[in-house]
């Protein structure tokens, strides 16, 4: 408590000044009161007084100065005595600080990375008070549905929002292809665009860089087509050429004209932070997207908005607002899906930040990161432990002077929040240069995404003030927590008793020796579990490189025509059957969602012999695939047909299953003529199939797992409007792809043909995302063993020197070296083989757990279908972590052995 | 080697005197002290209250301000178990430092 009052004295000196007056002058009263009550008169009294009390001012300022010395020189006196304590032990202190910079260095950097995605504000003009539009709706639906809205709503909000301003909308990443003025049609780019309310540069951004931003005029009409570059596509394209504004842009047949660069630091608002290559006023919308204007339709959601408080009116009046006027539109519409809540959280880098899976993997990361915190800390708490006793005599000494309990406390507490803001300011280096890292290979990777059109991704993982606090905070409550146990201890610490045994001999302490073993065990739990999981991801990632996904993938191409949303069909089937005909292309098909683009999935029933009915469990996932599907991708039927091209045009309801599905279906039965039934599309009722044909095993949900239950069901050949059209190539497929876009846009002008590559898209997203954790796990294992290796290091280390005299004794006694160094082992290898028990079987139900989502079937596989509880994996990451273990000590326990029987016995 | 200077002195006085008198304030200490030693004991305000502030400091004596009789308010310190301690260390250094003392005049 006194250190408070100090502190809070420290603060308001005014007051304690006062306070001292006031202690001095009812002295100077009560003294007179004596004496009139002596018989003096007032004035006599109150002379007499003042004279025996003497200067009363110099007397304040004495007692001042007592007040000042204890707060402010015993706090510097701490310090000088910390560090001194520090520099005694150069070895401890760098061990200690090192240990704690990688611990807080990894920490820090995970914070700035949530940093920058969830907390850091766009940088737009007064980012603080920008706020994005999010609707929760009754259905529980969430993603993108729940940021977009249709042009007309956005029109409706603006109009009638009288608690928002400066609400503007910008539409998802439109892909065009632009031809720059001077260069022909054949060296047209693949460009992202956005188009933009009126209001949107006016109220995001201060100035251009250089020309200008949109006019009223360019938002009215469609007369003077213009557009704003973005500055990394200014840069990228024309090399910062200011001779560029003016120049036009063709874009479909219309000509734009560059009239502005965006600001350098201005990357949009998007979530996630894509750049678009240029933005152009919503007029200019059906110019961009031919065949699909949505200006006009209510119900097509295409923008996210942004919007402003407007002066004097708080959030949740704006919320309340917004979900009035949604409901109101919602109702207008006939909407089924109601809008129950309407959000509006601070515009970040990525938009989902509020969802319960983003906490969730953010929660569970950081518990993770924690954990070698966590394991730093327990190094450090047994390191001071072994010092600290080793100062024990120091400290009964100082304790026999006259220093306080407190007092003591203050100084080794000051003592290991020195280290702990060593150990923060060096972590902090490290996580300025690991974020850089981070955020380079982020933006590399993301950016040799094909699918994503090589938009430029823009993400800023700077530790900025927010990271400092963060990490100060951190260390001074890593140095509380790995500081303060040993610092009770220590302090409590009996002076007569340490000056009188002068060091410890053999078997005394026993609860401090099992707080270390506890110490020790929670280490190497920690480490066996970081180390398991590692192991079973990089497993998973092994066989990722290698896994065969059951169809083909560098022919085959997803064409994406970029037409309005319903050409006729014919012109579909006549786009189809061109395509057919070109020599390069081996087989065309459609399918509804073809591996990698999301999964489609129903319940379903299996129908027994004998008329029983088995509801599957979690489902089953499967495609609606024309008969042409298995050729394209290359994917054999092993029993039964395809559908015929009749069955396909009138959608009969025939199924052609995957061979783990017979299995699991009809085990050890003919599945042809089998029939299942599948949820009805609408309504509750339910759709019976018969299973016409059996294909080969493929992974087509997720690359990590065969599908445990696949179904397919036909779809009409030529008609790809909702659906995916898939191309197979003869030969080279980079080459051939352009053959086939080059000989696209030669029969029809109008279309914009874009063709993705499979295996450079989907399926390098999902390989990428296996093997990011993969080496996040590795990373964390990495960190996690050797830490635990300097723990068990450092107390056999010491155990060793404490029992010298003990072991001494014992080869007196006739004890031989093995037996000695036997003795040491057994004692430093019972806490780590509990710890690692603990590991093994925390790992086991991790492990365990996760297996458990697989009866999910769209659930991915991170380990590509290796054992969950691979012996291999968990046998020999427990030897390693063993093995580990025991050098660890033997090192150490190898000087027991050296003991000299006299010399030991003569050393204390 | 028992610790004999005069602010020693003076704290063991402040600390007697506040495990014979439960609660007081600085007057009453002085007086205390006075009255007790037979007025051979005059203490000092000049040294009396930095040594309190000091003590307090030091977690041996707490205080509080009360509400006199008179209506005045004064700051009664009190022992705290550390103070407590303190002093049985005090007494003991005392009482070696005065069989020294006295083992020095004895000595013919």
């Amino acid at each position: 408590m006194e250190r408070f009052r100090r502190l809070w004295a420290f603060v308001n000196r005014e007051r304690v000044n006062s306070e001292i007056e006031e202690e001095l002058q009812s002295h100077l009263e009560m003294r007179a009161h004596d004496h009139m009550a002596a018989g003096m008169t007032r004035e006599q009294a109150v002379r007499a007084a003042r004279l025996q009390f003497g200067n009363p001012s110099a007397l304040k300022q004495r007692v001042q100065a007592a007040d000042f010395a204890l707060g402010v020189e015993s706090f510097l006196s701490d310090i000088r005595y910390g560090v001194r304590g520090c520099l005694k032990n150069v070895g401890i202190t760098t061990v200690a600080v090192l240990t704690l910079a990688l611990a807080i260095g990894v920490n820090t950097t995970f914070f700035a990375a949530f940093e920058g995605v969830a907390l850091k504000p766009l940088p737009v003009k007064d980012a603080g008070g920008l706020l994005r539009f999010e609707q929760w709706l009754e259905s529980g639906t969430t993603g993108d549905s729940q940021f977009f809205v249709s042009w007309p709503e956005y029109q409706f909000y603006r109009s009638h929002a009288r608690t928002v301003s400066n609400l503007v909308a910008v539409s998802r990443l439109i892909s065009v292809v632009g031809v720059p003025e001077g260069a022909s049609a054949e060296n047209g780019l693949a460009l992202q665009t956005q188009v933009v309310s009126d209001n949107y540069f006016s109220s995001l951004a201060d100035s251009a860089a250089a020309g200008r931003f949109f006019v009223p005029e360019n938002h009215e009409t469609a007369a003077a087509p213009a557009i704003v570059l973005s500055y990394p596509f200014w840069q990228r394209q024309f090399n910062k050429d200011r001779a560029v504004i003016g120049k036009t842009l063709r874009v479909n047949n219309t000509v734009f004209t560059m009239v502005g660069i965006a600001p350098r630091a201005f990357i949009g608002t998007g979530a996630p932070p894509l750049v678009p290559d240029f933005w152009a006023p919503v007029a200019m919308q059906a110019y961009l997207e031919p065949g699909h204007a949505w200006t006009a339709l209510p119900n097509d959601a295409q923008v996210q908005m942004l919007a402003r408080l407007r002066g004097g009116a708080d959030r949740s009046q704006a919320q309340a607002e917004l979900l009035r006027l949604a409901q109101d539109w919602g109702l207008a519409q006939q909407r089924k899906d109601k809008t129950i809540a309407v959000t509006l959280a601070h515009a970040t880098f990525f938009g989902e930040t509020n969802a319960p899976w983003f906490r969730g993997v953010v929660v569970s990361l950081m518990v993770v990161i924690g954990l070698i915190l966590l394991i730093a800390c327990a190094n450090l708490t047994n390191m001071l432990m072994a010092r600290g006793t080793m100062r024990r005599h120091e400290i009964a000494v100082r304790r026999a002077l006259g220093a306080t309990r407190l007092r003591l406390l203050r100084q080794l507490l000051t003592e290991s929040l020195l280290l702990g803001l060593m150990g923060g300011a060096c972590g902090l280096a490290v996580s300025f240069w690991a974020s850089h890292v981070v955020q380079v290979v982020l933006q590399q990777m993301v950016q040799s995404l094909a699918i994503l059109g090589g938009a430029a991704f823009s993400i800023n993982l700077t530790p900025d003030l927010k990271v400092f606090v963060y990490t100060l905070l951190l260390s001074v409550l890593t140095g509380i927590l790995f500081g303060l146990y040993p610092a009770l201890q220590f302090s409590k610490a009996d002076a007569a008793d340490a000056l009188k045994s002068e060091g410890s001999t053999a078997g005394q302490h026993t609860n401090r020796s099992r707080l270390r073993s506890l110490l020790i065990g929670g280490q190497f739990a920690i480490s066996l579990f970081l180390l398991i999981s590692a192991g079973l991801l990089l497993q998973g990632l092994r066989r990722s490189l290698t896994v065969d996904p059951g169809f083909e993938t560098r022919h085959v191409f997803f064409v994406n025509l970029n037409i309005g949303p319903q050409p006729s069909a014919a012109f579909q089937s006549r786009i189809v059957e061109q395509m057919r005909a070109m020599p390069l292309v081996a087989s065309v098909a459609v399918s509804f969602k073809p591996p990698g683009t999301g999964t489609y999935g129903r319940p379903a029933i299996i129908e027994g012999n004998h008329g029983s009915e088995t509801l599957l469990q979690g489902g089953a996932l499967g495609d609606r695939v024309s008969p042409d599907y298995f050729q394209t991708m290359q994917v054999p039927l092993i029993r039964g047909r395809n559908f015929t091209r009749q069955e396909a045009e009138l959608g009969v309801a025939v199924a052609v299953i995957s061979q783990s599905t017979a299995r699991r279906f009809w085990p050890e039965e003919d599945p042809l003529g089998k029939r299942f039934k599948l949820g009805a599309q609408t309504g509750d009722g339910w759709e019976e199939f018969e299973v016409v044909g059996v294909a080969r095993d493929a992974r087509n949900a997720n690359l990590t797992r065969i599908d445990p239950v696949f179904f397919y069901l036909p779809t009409a050949p030529n008609q790809f409007s909702g659906n995916t059209l898939i191309i197979r190539v003869k030969a080279d497929p980079g080459s051939s792809a352009r053959a086939v876009v080059e000989s696209l846009k030669a029969s029809d002008p109008k279309l914009q043909p874009n063709l993705v590559s499979l295996e450079e898209g989907q399926l390098r997203l999902q390989r990428l995302l296996v093997q990011m954790l993969a080496v996040f796990a590795g990373l964390l294992a990495c960190l996690a063993l050797p830490l635990a290796a300097v723990g068990i290091y450092g107390v056999v280390a010491y155990l060793v020197s404490q029992r010298t005299r003990e072991i001494g004794i014992r080869m007196a006694l006739g004890s031989t070296r093995g037996g000695v160094l036997s003795l040491i082992l057994r004692q430093s290898m019972r806490p780590v083989a509990i710890g690692a028990g603990l590991g093994f079987v925390l790992a086991v139900t991790a492990s365990s757990l996760l297996h458990a989502f697989l009866i999910l079937p769209g659930a991915p596989d991170l380990l590509f279908g290796g054992s969950f509880l691979d012996p291999e994996v968990f046998a020999g990451l427990s030897c390693l972590l063993a093995s580990v273990a025991l050098l660890a000590s033997y090192i150490p326990a190898r000087k027991a052995m050296r003991v000299e029987p006299m010399n030991a016995l003569r050393c204390d | 080697m028992a610790r004999n200077d005069l602010q020693g002195t003076l704290d063991l006085l402040v600390l007697k005197t506040l495990a014979q008198v439960p609660s007081l304030h600085g007057y009453g200490i002085a007086l205390h002290i006075q009255r007790v030693s037979q007025d051979i004991l005059q203490i000092e305000e000049g040294s009396l209250y930095p040594a309190l502030h000091r003590m307090e400091g030091s977690g041996w004596v707490s205080s509080a301000w009360v509400v006199g009789e008179n209506k005045r308010r004064a700051r009664f310190y009190k022992l705290t178990d550390e103070g407590r301690k303190q002093l049985a260390e005090a007494e003991k250094s005392w009482e070696q430092l005065m069989n020294g003392v006295q083992a020095m005049l004895r000595f013919a």
